[in-house]
């Protein structure tokens, strides 16, 4: 007996389920993409002519030309290595359940069955990075005034090199569970050369394909970046290498690593269908300690009640240091990016949008208390409480990663020394209103997909929930740099902008305390 | 002259992170024999059919099928051609008829020319004939793990892996299952079961071995093993 040819049994598969596609569904598709198109067109448009303000004199151009040098490289390694984790449990391949049951249990050639869905997975983070990189074009040629032409074609053709390359990498982490291994435990560390990558632009821009990447933009966008053609071929060549690759080992998936694959892949759908985020990272943790299993640390409890539940937190963190890794990263970029454009509305935005994810890293336990909202009855603390005594640790790290953020920025001379003491005073409070913003919105549970039921407002309302934590956060320390920013001096602002902070983590910790665990 | 092996098990080992799922299975299965796999549940029989269908990556030990060593690695097809595996729990299209799986797989197995009044018969005899046009979501879950059967034996094979096979099933078509079990391995299948049920192995299974907490505790004649010592301990009987 030999391998049968797959293409009758894919094109027989393709037939019937055309066949069986209810009336109506694929202009129903249409419509929805063409719903979602509009909506982004009018938001994007929207949201570029908010962040247009005057075109940046040339001063202010060049120093956009080097936070894009310093911040795209890690941005994009950032990126990359999130492909990669993401392919230790899902990946640019993913069959059904009944493909592995029906199809790769059959005599068909494996790599007949994969190609097809790798070739769409492919084109998927060719086109994901093209994406990215066309949201970067927007937010650059908003703010310089220099030819469209090569700054698109440089922002959109760099990331999707990068989304093809991520992809193809993806496929070669999907095909064996070593390299998946290797890659849940060495991403953290890769991540902790983002930092690095800030500080040395220079060095980063040539550092890999996240900066060779990089390189064309900068130049494209007015920057000094000698070579940067040579950067274009590189990083042609080492996605080419990468598809060639993977393309040859369509066929050496383990059915086991397929089948670990598949038998998540329902949950995520539906997860992702009700925007459920944290179903999927429950999903995500189980497929990571079936890789890794649960690692085994210990550490001696404290003797005093009120340090058990950060004794708690940081057998978290330590159990899962990944989280920690995440937190660094994210960090960095929000206090790196507020200290070298703090002028810049969208950059602050986005500093703070990052900075609220470096907290949500953090207060993963609080989560896990809603993910169990009766294992808290074991306890004497009331929710509302425990919550905030969750809230202790995320708040001294976030601290703490802010204050590196801070050190390195002044090495790198993007903070002036005189800020530098507001600066680092300023991280404690930051970090307390993002960690109780996160806490806010963490500590609800799971996505309420009974508003789902009430059309349109409903799913205004779930969008609402869904977005609490992170606009709560850009509300409060918006309005705290506002405050700076508006005062003739920042100095002048400072005792407003402090009561203004001190005011909002205890109307946070307020709000916090009075909560009841979610139903 | 005693037949080959035609399902090979050499010092199966599989660990999960710390937990070891099981420990140094030995099991050979000549062509025409039936072996059930006997335990609690997270005894080790479901690990040990999976690492059996390829379905697992053994952490040691060999997989050998049909005397082709499948022991890590990917893609072989002409193993494939000649295993069949039935999971515990029925996985189907939703969106494929009765009919259609069976198609389906008469195509995936270059079977597709001789298929039709072979899937005729198999539909009959499980009673699923005057379902054949209904979709998944419109049948019981025993329908659908006849269903699944059906797709298990319908196409050739020389060994046959059956997890749990007789869940869901009511007690006629358990009958008819054994019925089939039975004309497989006239046939000269080598058939390796699950169950919980000594009752639908008895008189299937020539051979039983008893798996507890990933090892093994007792193997050798069904009857000598249902009746003995270890089956006793653990409550089997």
């Amino acid at each position: 007996m030999s391998a049968v040819p797959a293409r009758l049994a894919l094109a027989y598969r393709r037939r019937r389920r055309r066949a069986h596609r209810p009336p109506g569904q694929l202009s129903d598709q249409l419509a929805l993409a063409y719903v979602v198109v509009l909506y982004a067109l009018i938001l994007g448009w929207s949201t570029f002519r908010t962040v247009r303000q005057t075109s940046a004199a040339p001063a202010e151009a060049a120093r956009l030309a080097e936070l894009v040098a310093r911040l795209g490289p890690a941005a994009l390694l950032v990126g990359l290595v999130a492909a990669l984790r993401y392919a230790t449990w899902q990946g640019p391949v993913v069959f059904g359940a009944a493909d592995v049951q029906l199809l790769l249990a059959a005599p068909l050639p494996r790599a007949a069955l994969v190609r097809p869905r790798l070739a769409w997975g492919l084109v998927a983070g060719a086109a994901l990075g093209g994406l990215v990189g066309l949201g970067a074009f927007l937010l650059l040629w908003a703010e310089l005034a220099v030819p469209a032409g090569p700054l698109l074609a440089a922002g959109v053709l760099g990331p999707a090199a990068v989304g093809l390359l991520a992809a193809a990498l993806g496929w070669l982490v999907e095909e064996s569970p070593a390299r998946a291994r290797a890659v849940l435990r060495l991403s953290p560390f890769a991540l902790l050369l983002a930092p690095a990558l800030w500080v040395t632009p220079d060095v980063a821009l040539w550092s890999g394909p996240w900066g060779w990447a990089v390189g064309p933009i900068v130049a494209a966008a007015g920057g000094r970046v000698p070579g940067w053609p040579f950067q274009a071929v590189l990083l042609a060549l080492a996605a080419a290498a990468a598809l060639t690759v993977a393309w040859r080992h369509a066929g050496a998936a383990p059915t086991e690593e397929l089948a670990r694959r598949a038998a998540l892949r329902g949950g995520v759908a539906a997860s992702v269908y009700l925007l459920d985020v944290r179903g999927v990272a429950l999903l995500r943790h189980q497929a990571t300690r079936a890789l890794l299993g649960i690692r085994r640390v210990r550490l001696r409890p404290p003797r005093v009640r009120w340090l058990a539940i950060p004794w708690r937190d940081v057998l978290a963190t330590l159990r899962a240091p990944g989280r920690l890794g995440w937190a660094t990263a994210l960090a960095g970029a929000a206090v790196l990016s507020a200290a070298a454009a703090p002028d810049r509305r969208a950059l602050v935005a986005a500093a703070v949008l990052a900075g609220y994810l470096a907290a949500g890293r953090l207060v993963e336990p609080v989560r896990m208390e809603a993910d169990q909202p009766d294992a808290h009855r074991q306890l004497t603390w009331r929710y509302g409480s425990l919550v905030l005594q969750h809230c202790l640790l995320p708040t001294a790290m976030l601290a703490a990663l802010g204050m590196l953020g801070v050190v390195a920025a002044r090495l790198t001379g993007l903070l002036p020394t005189a800020a530098r003491g507001f600066a680092l005073a300023g991280t404690l409070p930051a970090a307390a209103v993002l960690v109780l913003a996160a806490a806010i919105a963490g500590r609800r549970g799971r996505v309420p997909v009974e508003l789902l039921a009430l059309g349109d407002a409903g799913a205004i309302a779930l969008l609402g929930w869904i977005m609490t934590g992170p606009l709560l956060a850009e509300t409060l320390l918006g309005l705290a740099i506002a405050l700076l920013r508006t005062a003739p001096t920042p100095q002048a602002a400072i005792p407003t902008a402090a009561l203004w902070l001190a005011l909002a983590v205890l109307a946070e910790q307020a709000w916090l305390r009075t909560r009841k665990p979610p139903s | 002259m005693p037949l080959p092996d035609e399902l090979r098990l050499c010092g199966l080992r599989k660990v999960y992170g710390d937990v070891v799922a099981l420990d140094g299975l030995d099991l050979d299965v000549a062509a025409g024999q039936c072996v059930a796999l006997i335990g609690h549940n997270g005894s080790g029989k479901t690990t040990a059919v999976r690492l059996a269908a390829g379905q697992l990556q053994p952490t040691a030990g060999t997989v050998t099928v049909a005397g082709i060593d499948v022991t890590g690695k990917a893609d072989v097809p002409e193993a494939r051609a000649r295993l069949s595996f039935v999971p515990d729990t029925p996985v189907l299209y939703g969106d494929l008829t009765v009919g259609e799986h069976l198609e389906l797989v008469a195509l995936a197995h270059g079977i597709a020319d001789h298929g039709a009044e072979r899937i005729a018969a198999l539909l009959a005899e499980l009673g699923l004939a005057g379902r054949r046009d209904f979709l998944p979501g419109q049948l019981s879950r025993g329908l659908r793990q006849k269903t699944q059967l059906a797709c298990a034996l319908l196409r050739p094979f020389q060994v046959l892996l059956l997890d749990e096979p007789v869940v869901g099933l009511d007690p006629p078509s358990q009958q008819t299952l054994r019925r089939l079990l039975r004309r497989a391995a006239v046939r000269g299948a080598a058939v390796v079961l699950t169950t919980h049920q000594l009752g639908f192995a008895d008189g299937l299974a020539d051979r039983a071995v008893i798996l507890d907490q990933g090892q093994v505790a007792d193997a050798g004649p069904f009857q000598r093993v249902v009746a003995g010592a270890e089956a006793a301990r653990l409550g089997l009987r």
